[in-house]
């Protein structure tokens, strides 16, 4: 069957400057291509032409000083194999990349791709990297770049453009042990859905830091099914230096989730959503703050193996 | 476009347009074992290896090919040389209907590629992303384990190994070439051994999940290929992924349809303009209401006379549904035909519509059905397609009597069947200008008659052929879009192809009834039920198909479980502008066993007792009468029936045991997460009493071999193996002798068809029937062979032998009564009917943790007791089990059709309307509880539809178990269970 009713040409350049002048044009209606399932299931409306980014080399996974660097056009697949992915922020990268679609999905689906799509991909890579601080560098037509945070990517794309790669800070060096008094972290990711392989009604992640005798510090992330990822600012500062029970961190969400307008629709009520996203938050902070503690001990926790 | 790639080792140029998925690009160039389920990448039918990782081609360009290496599985094993992945899928029974296997066969090679010795966790989430509606994915994850044994070169695990079978021939040891004999038969010596040891049924082995099979009840009976895990007939070439579907076949000119359908939830068409439609390039045909005649008629493949209503046009001049059909066109292409629509104009005018069946019945409600030509309707001003009502006994006299009077209140939602294969037919005369329909059905006899008078064909100018079927349950006891695909061919005198999207599957097609049910029971204080009171409230949507027989089974298979005297059954079957309810595997039984076994579980509550004790008190026996049989047959009045089989308190006992329940009812643990159990019993029927008739046909040929024919319509359920089975244990031969065909109306005998539990039972009974005669006329031609008395030969392991231990081949018989004395052909017809339809039980445990504070229950383990009578095969037996039990998880946690307002399906792709996948299953234990029913071949019962009945009110029990409360409605997700719990503890502190 066809799937883009009214896609007459596809291009699969090699090099970056001739992708930009391609999206460039404003005849026909150009687009980039990840792997194209969320763009070919929906049929597409109106995309006139597509660039195919996988022969750019903007795939991969590495580390670059104390960052993570991801490429766009890394699929959701060797994300979740990735051993960076896995071995940072106790695997959250990796786990939300896994949960984030099916097995044959996962093979053709791209970060960038599930980035464009925003809340459409139903992914909870979203809410992870919303947590990590990620930044994404975006691609003018000619070739300026842009750095957009998660907030200001869930605003709506720079268009036309290229999501080129995924800047991650706070990598863990290779060090064999945090310094003793040294700060350690903690990370989780949490959702609930009808089904384990079903897209997440609510999904939550947190980051913990903890020095001793400092206290923690955390950090929180929050969405869900079309319900665009958001950090909870006035909590994380409420929270600071506090002890992280569940009761607690619910207690400082509360009123921030009560500020956020999750979707009505007919998987879940707002009610509902707020005060899941308060239980997953709690759980996720908490467990985020033993795996901070742990850390410390044994630092090759860290990762999902 | 111009794309190079290499395809199963070989290069390949793809001529495509850059908007043709890689899907279509394949089949075109003939790669039919890439199947298309669905359009958005969920279901994994289209999966092939693209460099190694398997991928989704339905979301996926041709064009993204360019240079890639492309892996199908035909590239790998052949029918006769299948390859370790395939043949474990195919040993181990994991091959149903085989439309998702070549998918899962590659996405488990891309898994064993990288990992070769994965845990099932890594298994389960290989298979993530290939849907499975049969199996219940344990087979399928057990079978990657045993290939990847298999293919690091260690010896097969200890299990169930099948002696044969797979349609493979000569799998079983007899690959042998053949030739005749010249030597006089009647001094040949067969092979010694005049009566070997049976091989006797395989009880022991444990398959996927854990099953055990009871002992046999009959010790006397000797059977060599009944009651063995015999492969499927048929496996082989669904995992080899050959062309075997409706629409693997190629026909020159062959045009495609599509349908306009209704934006509008209730309308009536004022003005169509087809003008520029029709004068695009390449539309062939299209067709309004203008050009058809108006014939009432129900989509229910049902038996003649159909008892519903007959409420439905080809094409109408009122649409009462968003996704009701407008119109219909025939193209060159898909794309044309698209095209066309988008041109065809309509002037709608927007009538009321109504969505709730209770405001449906509402005086002043819009009228669906005021249609003069449309009959067999209950009563239209009150938008009733069907109202049903029984008694027995003095139900309010009992209700006042009792000590207490325990009321409910259940609703259950609109599911729907999701087969992997959706709704495909294509239509071209023939030579001699028949007109052929050959398409994915579960009637091919009922589609033919029924069409017969909407087309204005007489049927004797009708061929309708049933290939492979790629899952059906009961969404293809339907005759939902033969009669358009005809109309087009007959107006274009082309061949045409229509071919339902998964969108328009979940928006026109059908679904399980949506139901609301009140219950009323009277209990004595000693825990005796005196009085069980039921009324339902169906939902059929705006046609009446299923209505009355439906919603009939919702009382009928239900109440008379318990030996309550005074029973009452009352149904309004209500039209409403949603898209119709139909026949869904359980056909209106799952819905009332929701509500009744929930409701047994409150009764107990109320008295204190242990729900199972109140159970095993109150339910049914060998010996008693089914109290509601005569008040309620289907549709009409039905025949009083005994029970002459119950193994239903050992499936009690044995259930128990199984799932710990003394051990652990009562005991939710604390903390936010609960734990509970929860148990339900169940019956069904087994075909439709007086009613439901099969046919076989039997003919032996020169080898030995026989043609088996049946009307039967295997639907991916494994009948086909079954009743090759049985044929072959009468005909005293392996299963590989059998060449099964079913089913072809120019052909093979008539069968009602693949619905009501019922081909075991009498299309299984028509076969053995067959076979007997069969068998009469070769002990005839042997007893002249051997000078022996026909009435004391007897037939095994392709030998019929004297008493003396002389014996003669199947063969030498066949070759002496084709080509050397008095010549005929030894064939046999049989029918069977019945006017019983023995009802198989069961026990269905489920145990359960609910994460109270955020509603989510997850589903640990599930146990089914079933008594089946005995299982012919129990591997298939086993299939049944833990596929119908994948259903209703489903049902009972994450299925539902969501409508807006407007009445516009928000749940149109398979990631919305979420159905379980490999890693959402819990631990399934199945345990066949072997009877010896009077009635049934070598005493079978039903067991397809059993295993759904009671699973959703066995979680809610355990929810209640769990939680404390009760929640009368499905599916259980997280938002409901949550409310609930909120609820409870509102009204704890109030």
């Amino acid at each position: 069957m066809a799937v883009l009713t009214d896609l007459t040409e596809l291009h699969r350049p090699t090099d970056l400057a001739a992708a930009l002048q391609l999206l460039g044009r404003s005849r026909p209606r150009t687009v980039p291509l990840g792997g194209g399932t969320l763009m070919a299931a929906g049929r597409g409306p109106g995309v006139e032409a597509l660039v195919d980014l996988s022969a750019l080399g903007l795939e991969g996974v590495r580390v670059e000083g104390e960052e993570v660097v991801l490429g766009t056009a890394t699929t959701l697949q060797a994300l979740a194999d990735d051993p960076i992915a896995r071995a940072q922020w106790w695997g959250v990268l990796a786990t939300a990349a896994r949960s984030s679609a099916t097995r044959l999905l996962r093979s053709a689906g791209t970060l960038g791709g599930t980035l464009a799509a925003g809340p459409a991909a139903r992914a909870d890579l979203a809410v992870v990297l919303s947590v990590l601080e990620a930044r994404v560098r975006a691609l003018g037509p000619d070739g300026t770049a842009r750095w957009l945070t998660m907030a200001e990517l869930a605003g709506g794309l720079p268009a036309p453009g290229l999501l080129v790669e995924v800047r991650i800070p706070g990598a863990d060096r290779a060090d064999p042990a945090p310094p003793p008094g040294g700060t350690t972290s903690g990370a989780a990711f949490l959702r609930i859905a009808r089904t384990r392989t079903d897209q997440a009604l609510v999904h939550a992640a947190a980051v913990v830091e903890s020095t001793p005798g400092q206290g923690t510090r955390v950090r929180l992330a929050v969405g869900g099914a079309d319900w665009p990822p958001a950090r909870l600012a006035t909590a994380e500062a409420a929270l600071e230096g506090v002890e992280l029970t569940e009761d607690a961190v619910r207690q400082a969400t509360t009123p921030a989730l009560a500020a956020l307008r999750p979707p009505a629709d007919h998987r879940a009520s707002p009610p509902y959503r707020r005060a899941v996203a308060a239980v997953l938050l709690g759980r996720a902070a908490r467990q985020a703050a033993d795996r901070a503690v742990a850390a410390r001990f044994h630092p090759h926790l860290g990762s999902d193996g | 476009m111009r794309v190079e790639c290499e395809v199963n080792g070989s290069a390949l140029v793809l001529e495509t347009a850059p908007n043709t998925s890689l899907l279509r690009a394949l089949r075109d160039t003939g790669l039919l074992s890439v199947k298309h389920g669905c359009e958005t990448g969920e279901c994994g039918a289209c999966a092939v290896l693209v460099d190694g990782a398997p991928r989704p081609t339905c979301v996926m360009l041709a064009g993204q090919a360019q240079g890639r290496r492309i892996t199908t599985v035909d590239s790998l094993g052949r029918v006769t040389a299948l390859d370790p992945v395939q043949q474990a899928l195919v040993d181990n029974g994991s091959v149903q209907c085989g439309f998702c296997t070549p998918g899962m066969v590659l996405a488990a090679h891309a898994l064993l590629a990288r990992r070769p010795d994965p845990t099932d966790a890594e298994i389960r989430d290989a298979l993530s992303g290939n849907l499975c509606r049969c199996t219940g994915y344990l087979k399928p994850v057990e079978a990657v384990r045993r290939a990847a044994a298999a293919l690091r070169g260690e010896a097969p695990l200890p299990g169930t190994e099948p002696s044969s079978g797979g349609g493979a021939l000569g799998r079983g040891g007899d690959d042998r070439g053949w030739a005749p004999q010249l030597d006089d038969p009647r001094q040949m010596g067969a092979p010694d051994d005049p009566d070997p040891e049976p091989r006797g049924p395989e009880g022991e082995g444990a398959g996927a999940g854990g099953v055990a099979v009871a002992a046999p009840v009959r010790p006397s009976e000797r059977l060599r290929v009944v009651g063995r895990r015999e492969r499927k007939v048929d496996a082989a070439k669904l995992a080899a992924g050959r062309p075997c579907f409706v629409d693997d076949i190629e026909i020159r000119g062959l045009l495609h349809a599509k349908l306009l359908t209704s934006p509008h939830a209730h309308a009536r068409l004022r003005h169509i303009d087809t003008a520029r439609a029709r004068a695009l390039p390449g539309v062939l045909a299209v067709l309004t209401h203008a050009d058809l005649p108006r014939v009432a008629y129900t989509t229910a493949g049902q038996s003649w006379p159909e008892p519903g209503p007959h409420d439905q046009f080809s094409l109408d001049a009122v649409v009462r549904f968003v996704g009701d059909r407008v119109a219909a066109v025939a193209a060159e292409t898909e794309e044309i035909a698209e095209r066309a629509l988008e041109l065809i104009e309509v002037d709608y005018e927007i009538l009321p519509a109504v969505l709730d069946p209770a405001e449906a019945m509402r005086p002043g409600a819009p009228c669906l059905h005021p249609e003069p030509e449309a009959y067999h309707i209950a009563d239209r001003e009150r938008n009733l397609a069907a109202r049903i009502e029984a008694e027995v006994g003095d139900v309010e006299a009992a209700l006042a009597a009792a000590d207490l009077v325990v009321e409910g209140e259940y609703l259950v939602p609109q599911v729907q069947q999701t087969p992997l294969e959706n709704h495909i037919v294509i239509t071209y005369w023939d030579e001699d200008e028949r007109l052929v329909v050959r398409t994915s059905t579960q009637v091919p006899y009922h589609v033919r008659r029924i069409i017969a008078p909407v087309i204005g064909l007489p049927p004797k100018r009708i061929r309708v052929i049933k290939p492979r079927i790629g899952g059906g349950f009961g969404v293809k006891q339907e005759v939902l879009i033969e009669d358009i695909c005809a109309h087009l061919t007959l107006a274009t005198n082309r061949p045409v192809r229509l071919e339902y999207t998964r969108a328009e599957e979940f928006r026109s097609s059908r679904s399980r009834h949506p139901q609301r049910i009140r219950l009323r029971t009277g209990v004595n204080r000693d825990g005796t039920i005196v009085a069980n009171d039921m009324y339902v409230l169906g939902n059929t949507g705006a046609y009446g198909t299923h209505a009355l027989t439906v919603q009939s089974n919702t009382g009928s298979k239900t109440l008379p479980l318990y030996r309550a005297p005074n029973v009452r059954f009352v149904a309004d079957v209500v039209y409403t502008n949603l898209p119709p309810a139909g026949a869904f595997r359980g056909y209106g039984v799952p819905q009332g066993f929701f509500a009744l076994e929930s409701h047994i579980d409150e009764v107990a509550r109320r008295l204190r007792m242990d729900p199972l004790a109140l159970r095993l008190q109150n339910c049914l026996r060998e010996g008693d009468p089914n109290i509601l049989a005569v008040a309620l047959g289907e549709g009409k009045e039905g025949l009083p029936q005994v029970v002459r089989s119950c193994g239903l308190p050992a499936c009690v006992e044995r259930g128990a045991a199984a799932i710990g329940w003394a051990r652990k009812r009562g005991r939710p643990g604390d903390g936010p997460r609960r734990r509970g159990v929860g148990m339900a019993i169940v019956m069904h029927g087994t075909a439709i009493p007086g009613l439901d008739m099969g046919a076989a046909s039997i003919k032996l040929n020169d080898d030995g071999s026989f043609n088996v024919l049946v009307g039967a319509t295997d639907l991916g359920t494994g009948s086909d193996t079954v009743l090759a089975q049985i044929g072959a244990e009468v005909l005293g031969v392996p299963l590989e002798d059998i060449i099964i065909h079913s089913s072809d109306t120019d052909f093979t005998p008539f069968d009602t068809g693949a619905y009501a539990s019922s081909t075991t039972y009498i299309s299984g009974g028509a076969v053995k029937l067959a076979a007997e005669r069969v068998r009469t006329q070769m002990f005839a031609v042997a007893a002249g062979l051997l000078g022996a008395d026909p009435a004391q030969l007897r037939c095994a392991d392709r030998v019929i032998r004297a008493p003396d231990g002389r014996g003669v081949t199947v063969s030498e018989v066949a070759l002496h009564s084709l080509h050397v004395e008095d010549q005929h052909q030894i064939m046999a017809t049989a029918s069977r009917m019945s006017q019983d339809s023995p009802p198989p039980f069961a026990a269905q445990f489920a145990e359960v943790e609910v994460d109270t504070e955020t509603g989510v229950v997850s589903v640990l383990r599930v146990v089914s007791a079933v008594d089946c009578g005995r299982a012919i095969n129990p591997a298939s037996a086993e299939g049944q089990v833990e596929g119908g039990v994948t259903q209703a998880l489903g049902y009972a946690l994450s299925e539902e059709m969501l409508y807006d307002r407007a009445g516009r399906l928000l749940t149109t792709d398979l990631a919305e309307y979420r159905i379980f996948a490999a890693p959402d299953m819990p631990a399934l234990e199945t345990l066949l509880i072997e009877t010896d029913d009077p009635f049934g071949p070598f005493g079978a019962k039903a067991i397809a539809e059993i295993p759904l009945d009671g699973v959703a009110p066995a979680i809610a029990n355990a929810v209640a178990d769990a939680t404390g409360v009760r929640i009368g409605q499905i599916p259980l997700t997280p938002p409901r269970v949550w409310a609930a719990l909120q609820g409870a503890a509102g009204a704890r502190e109030a």
